[in-house]
């Protein structure tokens, strides 16, 4: 669904058309519900979490005013509310530590096989902080902008291309550390 | 005027967004004449690429769906609703006497629908053995699926259109002390009747 037809959608979300809020519910509650649930790793909490995002669309369906794309003003929201959930379990600490810098490249015909592994990638995946986390997952999931990403997180542009190319770093390093570990064995 | 040209560190930056195609046209344009005189650069895009595919090929988990929009249509429903009309019990009384002679229908099992989303056939011993229940409308779903599992009950359908949700106990738990703990946790159960 376009970002033109989602906006006409909402517009009418605003005026209480129930009709509207189930497409709009039905285009956006896959890639929202996958978003919220790789980052608390917990499908019910999540569930939860998406109902409190589209309660809160219907309830401010009116605000939004056309200055960003549709599904960045609704994953910024989404974002918001799972780092209400962070905070409240005191998982923010340290977050934006940024790595050291990694100055060897890893070996691309290593990371190229170990990629191709859906369970080395998802490990490699699930050893990202956070904020890396959400970095990648929103740019390859998701394929939004480094300038969308900066709005859902609300950081500057230039943090957003700082930590993607911080998490692309380690993603490829444990990608490489992977195939290196089942060589040995 | 011409603008300064990207050092190898700046396009590096930009190339996860080359491959997702979200760059500007400048800054595209500047990413694909970097590739063409750089090796490392073009091992970097094909990893990239790698990932971005495979990302893109990963199943999605089941979401709550459908449940999930009446979950929502019920909360809107219940927020134009407040107050809380006092007709609210005489109408729960009458639906969950509907419900209550409502037999062979198809029940859904409420954890299975937000794994998968399938149905089971109800058992005649479900439905002798089950409870009518109404939750309060700010109660989250992982606290009700917590105070079930706690109870060892589970739900097997539900909600109807006035949110009223038919829990059975699971097998050796008795039915009677299933209640007690619902009617016990105030803060998320409104009420808890007898199918029968």
């Amino acid at each position: 669904m376009t970002n033109e037809q989602l906006s006409q959608l909402l517009r009418r979300v605003a005026d209480r058309d129930s009709d509207a809020f189930a497409q709009f519910y039905r285009a956006l509650e896959k890639p929202l519900f996958r978003f919220i649930r790789s980052r608390l790793n917990d499908p019910f909490r999540s569930a939860d979490i998406l109902h409190d995002v589209f309660l809160e669309i219907w309830r401010s369906a009116g605000a939004f005013q056309d200055k960003s794309a549709v599904k960045t003003w609704v994953f910024a929201i989404a974002y918001r509310k799972v780092m209400d959930v962070y905070r409240s379990e005191g998982r923010l600490a340290g977050e934006d530590e940024l790595p050291e810098r990694l100055d060897e490249s890893p070996d691309a015909a290593a990371c190229i096989i170990a990629a191709q592994e859906q369970a080395i990638l998802h490990h490699c995946l699930a050893t990202l902080k956070p904020d890396h986390r959400t970095a990648i997952d929103l740019t390859f999931f998701d394929d939004m902008s480094y300038r969308a990403i900066a709005e859902v997180t609300g950081v500057p542009e230039g943090t957003v291309k700082t930590r993607v190319f911080h998490a692309k770093s380690l993603l490829l390093r444990c990608l490489e550390a992977q195939m290196t570990s089942r060589k040995r064995r | 005027m011409n603008a300064t040209p990207m050092t190898l560190d700046e396009i590096e930056q930009l190339l996860p967004f080359w491959v997702n195609g979200s760059l500007t046209d400048a800054e595209a344009q500047s990413v694909k004449a970097a590739l063409a005189g750089s090796d490392h650069l073009r091992d970097q895009e094909r990893l990239l690429r790698l990932v971005h595919r495979e990302m893109q090929g990963a199943e999605i988990e089941p979401t709550p769906g459908e449940l999930g929009l009446a979950r929502l249509n019920r909360a809107i429903r219940a927020e134009a609703a407040k107050p809380t009309p006092r007709w609210l019990p005489v109408a729960a009384a009458a639906a969950l006497a509907a419900i209550a002679s409502a037999g062979g229908t198809l029940l859904l099992t409420m954890r299975d629908d937000v794994a998968g989303g399938s149905y089971v056939q109800a058992s005649g011993g479900d439905a002798a053995g089950a409870l009518i229940v109404a939750f309060r409308p700010d109660a989250t779903q992982a606290a009700i699926e917590e105070l079930l599992l706690t109870n060892h009950a589970h739900i097997v359908d539900g909600p109807s259109a006035i949110g009223l949700y038919r829990v059975v106990p699971d097998d050796g738990t008795d039915v009677a002390d299933v209640s007690a703990a619902l009617l016990a946790a105030g803060s998320l159960v409104e009420s808890v009747g007898p199918s029968e």
